[in-house]
């Protein structure tokens, strides 16, 4: 059947992609293609080769699949059984055109929502996975000299060492990042856990901590976040992938005060104080000093003290709830017995008034 | 050889309107967000067919034959070929540094850097004859013979002559480019002729010279004269106030330098297009200072009035302003003009992309 049999007669323009010359055809269409007729033209265009590409204010434009640059041009009274018969024209692209753009929404929708939510999980669960060795590497590689402002004692060194070996029995495991605490000079009421399972516990909250068993919750928090690879994760989560590429070593220069200030998730948090009740209470260690140090010792203190206590608390969650977990860890048929005896803990406490060779700490950067 | 009688040439008409772009526009930006920006290079594409497509010239209208896919394709070769083996280069003179590799690690900095503008320069010819070859008028489209790889090494060390004397040069290096750049680019049978020259151009960068020291000056002098500022009274007493103090007079004055180089812009622009014809067909630009200004701010404040979202017809105003600021005169043989006998690239515009460099 021919379209044009009982009506008129169909024109268009032919651009034959030779020359700029417009060639006004005779357009006629049958079950092999398009004919175009007209001055110095005569031509069959297969239905597969007809690509429709646009529909322009004025015409309908056509291409043709083998000839770069034919074009042609129909008006928009076209009959309909003729644009029935072309390619469908391309809109959003070939798969939205294809699934349609509702059905292509939703499912790039939920593509990048899976994948945003890999990317917000990476952390957490690279953290876990990669290989200690390459924490271990990152502990003192390009990181500043903290040796100046490290408090030694033979008495609190010894003291140390005893109360982190009651908390952390892996140690000894080589599978396991080696844990080191150190007494840093610096007058900030906080411990923080550095890569490498670097432990750093400030003068400012030894002094403010009050008894030996408060001070193994602090520190038994802090090798938990160590144990739980906590560490890497916010490292991961702040320096993100430059760190990956950068092999982990250079670039991390002066980042230590950076580092001191990585921020943990809630559920880090949460984790890192479950890891130290349980060692508390493996070590016959009572949990309630450090639960009245999280919610009692900022009110005795002066204001001063109070604002530096503040920012203690702004580091970790909501101190109220933390204390009411450790307080409901203690058990009445559990005999507890103090973390050090007293001379060990003041040991500790006055180890940087007592080692006079220990300068205070000037982060770099904070 | 047979004589062919051109016709007189009429200017470029654009008939297109915001209500049929934004329906363009919308779904490309929802497609765009749904696909974490992968879909950004067909929704170019698209946005493209559009603006071509309601650009007529002598009565016919310009046609977009770009795809997305093949655009897409070259922003992954672009990023695979030459972001990546760039952010390694990086990495290793950070690592040369960190080790106390100075010499070396400077060094290789500085190869790195030429690499970069080199591309640059690659970026911008490739993706002028990218856009020449998919711009089809009459069926018969533009391109360019040459891959520009001299051209990207001119980009490089013209640039870096233009610069070193304090920047004194760059109207001359910009001019040299622009001329080599379209001397390089062809439409049909024609080649492009530039030859725009930098005489008339050095008063305006003087401008872009005067202002800058003049400021530098009043800082300077102020500061000799040991003037506190204050907010209203109030000293500053941290460091992120004696910033926020002075970020309003900052912001002020990087207008004004912003508008002063527009002024530069705006002369090179139009001089340079009145100095590039096409066979018989000579190009001006009727946009001066004023209009560009114009332009820039009127972006700015849809920008910021619709929080952002203006920012889908910032590429529809800009090719309206080039489309109506066009103007052709001279004559032009249809009948002679002849399909363009330059390969068809098949790379797109990948690296202008990847250099994250704007270009409609």
């Amino acid at each position: 059947m021919t379209g044009t049999a009982a009506d008129e007669p169909l024109y268009g323009n032919l651009f034959d992609g030779q020359t700029a010359r417009c060639h006004p055809v005779e357009v006629n269409w049958g079950a092999e293609g398009l004919s175009l007729a007209g001055e110095e033209i005569a031509e069959l265009v297969a239905w597969e080769a007809v690509t429709w590409l646009d529909s322009l204010p004025e015409v309908l434009l056509l291409g043709r699949a083998d000839r770069p640059g034919w074009r042609l041009q129909l008006g928009h009274d076209a009959p309909l059984e003729l644009i029935a018969r072309l390619p469908r024209r391309p809109r959003f692209g070939r798969w939205i055109d294809q699934f349609g753009f509702a059905k292509s929404l939703a499912c790039f929708a939920a593509i990048s929502g899976l994948v945003g939510y890999g990317a917000v999980n990476a952390p957490t669960w690279l953290g876990r996975k990669l290989p200690v060795s390459w924490e271990t590497g990152m502990s003192d590689d390009g990181v500043e000299d903290l040796s100046a402002s490290t408090c030694h004692t033979p008495g609190s060194d010894a003291a140390l060492a005893q109360l982190v070996a009651k908390l952390d029995h892996e140690k000894d495991n080589s599978d396991r990042l080696p844990v080191r605490v150190e007494l840093i000079k610096l007058d900030y009421i906080n411990a923080v856990a550095l890569p490498g399972g670097r432990v750093l516990v400030f003068d400012g909250l030894l002094k403010q901590v009050g008894s030996a068993d408060a001070l193994a919750g602090v520190i038994g928090h802090e090798i938990g976040h160590v144990r739980e690879r906590h560490v890497m994760q916010a490292m991961l989560r702040e320096f993100g992938i430059s760190m990956i590429l950068s092999g982990f070593r250079s670039g991390m220069t002066n980042t230590l005060g950076r580092m001191t200030a990585l921020r943990y998730s809630r559920e880090a948090e949460t984790e890192a104080d479950n890891w130290a009740r349980a060692r508390l209470g493996e070590a016959g260690i009572s949990p309630v000093p450090i639960a009245n140090f999280f919610v009692n010792s900022a009110a005795e203190q002066d204001p001063g003290a109070q604002l530096a206590m503040a920012g203690y608390l702004n580091s970790h969650p909501d101190p109220a709830s933390r204390a009411d977990a450790f307080r409901a860890a203690w058990r009445s048929d559990v005999h507890y017995r103090p973390a050090l005896g007293s001379a060990d803990f003041n040991a500790i406490r006055y180890a940087c008034e007592d080692d006079t060779r220990a300068q205070t700490w000037r982060p770099s950067v904070r | 050889m047979q004589e062919v009688e051109g016709e007189y040439v009429s200017d470029f008409e654009f008939d297109g309107n915001w209500r049929e772009f934004a329906a363009i526009a919308l779904p490309n930006l929802i497609l765009t967000i749904a696909t974490l920006g992968i879909y950004r290079f067909w929704a170019t594409t698209r946005v493209r067919r559009y603006l071509w497509s309601r650009t007529t010239f002598m009565g016919d209208r310009l046609e977009w034959a770009g795809t997305g896919r093949e655009m897409f394709r070259s922003g992954v070769a672009a990023v695979l070929v030459v972001l990546v083996p760039l952010a390694i280069a990086n990495l290793l003179i950070r690592y040369l540094i960190v080790h106390k590799h100075t010499v070396a690690g400077q060094a290789l900095s500085l190869v790195v850097l030429a690499l970069f503008y080199m591309l640059v320069g690659l970026a911008v010819f490739r993706g002028l004859r990218y856009r020449l070859s998919r711009t089809h008028w009459r069926g018969i489209r533009g391109g360019s013979h040459d891959p520009g790889l001299r051209y990207g090494l001119a980009h490089a060390w013209k640039k870096a002559v233009g610069l070193l004397p304090l920047g004194a040069l760059m109207p001359w290096a910009m001019a040299s480019l622009w001329n080599q750049r379209w001397n390089a680019m062809s439409f049909g049978p024609w080649t492009f002729s530039a030859r725009g020259r930098v005489g008339r151009l050095w008063l305006p960068y003087l401008w872009c010279y005067v202002a800058p020291a003049v400021v530098i000056g009043a800082i300077v002098l102020l500061s000799r004269m040991n003037v506190t500022l204050t907010w209203f009274g109030i000293e500053p007493r941290t460091p992120l106030e004696w910033i926020l103090i002075r970020l309003p007079a900052a912001l002020g004055l990087s207008f004004v330098f912003a508008m002063i180089t527009l002024g530069f812009y705006a002369s090179f622009f139009r001089q340079m297009v009145r100095s590039t014809s096409l066979g018989e067909m000579n190009f001006s630009f009727n946009a001066g200072a004023v209009e560009w200004m114009e332009l820039y701010l009127v972006d700015m404040l849809l920008i910021v009035s619709t929080l952002g979202m203006g920012w889908i017809f910032v590429s529809y105003r800009h090719w309206a302003f080039y489309v109506r600021n066009l103007q052709t005169d001279g004559r032009i043989a249809v009948d002679a003009m002849t399909q363009s006998a330059t390969p068809l690239p098949r790379q797109g515009e990948g690296l202008l992309d990847a250099f994250n460099m704007e270009a409609l």
